[in-house]
């Protein structure tokens, strides 16, 4: 398993320029942050302490899912059409471990992706406002925020960070899925990407439904587990996430196990 | 485990699409040293069952088993000791021909690294072994398809059309690679190839299939003396020739060619038919074809086309 394993990461990081683009994007979008702090006015205090926090949802929300989407399209459906996943297929490998090892594989590029996410924004956070004197977390309940001393900020931070790697996992399994029934990787795209702005659009509507879309713990299980419980209780955040992952775990080497590779 | 030498054993395998029969119940078997020709036209199925023989396509009904393990069941034994090249060999474009090799090699975690530069070194591609695969020409993937079908040490090697995209001194090359390695590394060869004259250079056995059915298998002497003589009735009366042939028993088989009709008839009639020809119709000529695997193929598969 872990040379599969292997063999994903090396395929992702040396085969393409997809890894280095989306780095390119975090730090876009990190930088963003900083430009638009500069013209908003807001009722506590940035500095680097609390600037990778407030920074957190943006790369979950709208640069991570589109990395999701294309990295277990390529490994899917890109690899199925073009013959290399036949390739594999030839060796002494079973089925369920080719899929464990795709899933991990993304699972580890994500914690890569959130780690160099957390570490440029608080170098962007130190470069912009300084380290700061305390840690300010901007409660919706509370208009001030409310203050944590530095290292319960900085845990609870990093601790955000990759509790959302969990959700985004979740949806690389559902992006699997759809990447098994069809045979255009434009078509599991597009088809992912619907997916992605449907669910979160019936979650914006429908308050009440959305603790039960894996969407919304994009941005939500770091709150939910670090910072406040809300409507979303943490043993509904993890069940509804574990349905979703081990469904979808299901479903995809089902139509594996029973797929020809015609390719 | 019996102590079997036959490395491939195929029995009865049926395959479906949308409830039209594409395979139908074919059996064969391959022995080890065997270098096996899989022939047939466009569409025959040659594919469809090297896919069904390597667990990529499943087989409705009978049995395949490769060094007597059961590709359904014991797929992971079955599959240990085989290399493949399926149809055009593809690869992760942008990771050098090395690093495509590599991914192969971690799925055999018992093989050393240096294995990988044993492999190049057989098919020549040391000195490129660092260069992006988009940079390689069509023969030069082709080797490394073959290079990675070696890489863990097979018993029996598949290779798809292997000559295709390989210029006339590379198929040369090839043909006595293939040679080498089976009598060298006692490796077992299934090839399918197009080009008949290869595959009856080569080859020891056949099968030869039409339309999803197995219409001969057996070893290339055997097919090629047959009791039968081919003649090529080269004459613009095509027509008349056919029908004045028709009643005659020891006409096999005749096919209408560019240039007249070519006639299959029982060995030792072929004065009889001269005679008859002549006092009947304008013949320009009559020419004996040599048996070649071509002409047999193309008497079982009716010109090469399927049904």
């Amino acid at each position: 398993m872990s040379n599969l394993i292997k063999n994903e990461l090396l395929k992702q990081l040396l085969g393409g320029k997809k890894i280095y683009i989306f780095m390119a994007a975090i730090v876009f979008f990190n930088l963003l942050g900083v430009f638009e702090l500069n013209f908003v006015d807001i009722e506590y205090t940035i500095n680097a302490q609390n600037y990778s926090l407030y920074m957190l949802a943006t790369v979950v929300l709208y640069v991570l899912p589109f990395y999701v989407i294309l990295v277990m399209t390529d490994m899917i459906t890109t690899e199925y059409v073009q013959g290399t996943l036949k390739d594999t297929l030839l060796h002494p490998v079973k089925r369920s471990s080719i899929l464990a090892s795709k899933l991990i594989a993304l699972f580890i590029l994500i914690v890569g992706f959130i780690t160099f996410s957390l570490v440029t924004n608080y170098i962007f956070g130190v470069g912009f406002w300084g380290w700061g004197e305390q840690f300010v977390y901007e409660d919706p309940n509370y208009a001030t925020g409310i203050v944590y001393s530095s290292t319960e900020g900085i845990l609870r931070t990093i601790g955000g960070y990759y509790i959302s790697v969990l959700p985004l996992t979740v949806f690389g399994l559902i992006v699997m899925y759809l990447g098994f029934l069809f045979k255009s990787s434009g078509v599991t795209v597009g088809a992912s990407f619907g997916l992605f702005i449907i669910l979160n659009a019936i979650g914006g509507m429908f308050e009440a439904v959305r603790p039960y879309l894996f969407v919304s713990y994009f941005r939500e299980l770091a709150s939910v587990v670090f910072f406040e419980a809300t409507t979303y209780s943490i043993y509904v955040s993890f069940i509804v996430l574990g349905i979703y992952g081990v469904v979808g775990f299901a479903f995809s080497l089902k139509i594996f196990n029973n797929k020809d590779i015609f390719y | 485990m019996s102590k079997s030498s036959t490395i491939l054993q195929v029995h009865d395998i049926c395959r479906y699409f949308d409830e039209k029969e594409v395979i139908h119940n074919v059996s064969f078997q391959v022995e080890e040293g065997d270098i096996f020709g899989f022939l047939g036209p466009n569409g025959a199925g040659k594919t469809t069952i090297i896919r069904m023989i390597l667990g990529l396509i499943k087989s409705d009904s009978g049995t395949i088993k490769i060094n007597n393990y059961d590709i359904k069941s014991q797929f992971l034994n079955a599959i240990n000791k085989v290399g493949a090249v399926v149809e055009t060999p593809t690869f992760h474009e942008n990771l050098s021909g090395y690093q495509n090799l590599l991914l192969i090699k971690n799925l055999h975690p018992e093989l050393p690294k240096s294995r990988i530069d044993e492999v190049l070194e057989i098919v020549g591609l040391t000195s490129r072994a660092k260069d992006k695969v988009h940079k390689y020409s069509l023969g030069m993937k082709q080797r490394l398809g073959l290079a990675r079908a070696l890489i863990n040490y097979p018993k029996i090697v598949f290779l798809d059309e292997p000559t295709n995209g390989i210029d006339p001194q590379g198929v040369v090359q090839l043909r006595e690679l293939i040679v080498q390695l089976a009598i060298e590394e006692k490796i077992t060869f299934f090839i399918t190839s197009h080009i008949l004259h290869e595959i009856e250079q080569i080859c020891n056995k056949v099968a030869v299939i039409k339309g999803g059915h197995l219409v001969a298998h057996g070893y290339v002497k055997d097919l090629l003396s047959k009791e039968v003589e081919t003649v090529d009735i080269v004459t613009e009366y095509k027509k008349d020739a056919l029908k004045l042939m028709k009643p005659l028993d020891f006409i096999e088989d005749m096919v209408e060619i560019e240039t007249g009709v070519r006639v299959s008839l029982k060995t030792g009639h072929s004065g009889e038919l001269n005679k008859l020809l002549n006092n009947h119709l304008q013949v320009d000529y009559l020419i004996p074809v040599h048996q070649s695997l071509e002409n047999v193929f193309f008497e079982l598969t009716g010109g090469g086309k399927n049904e």
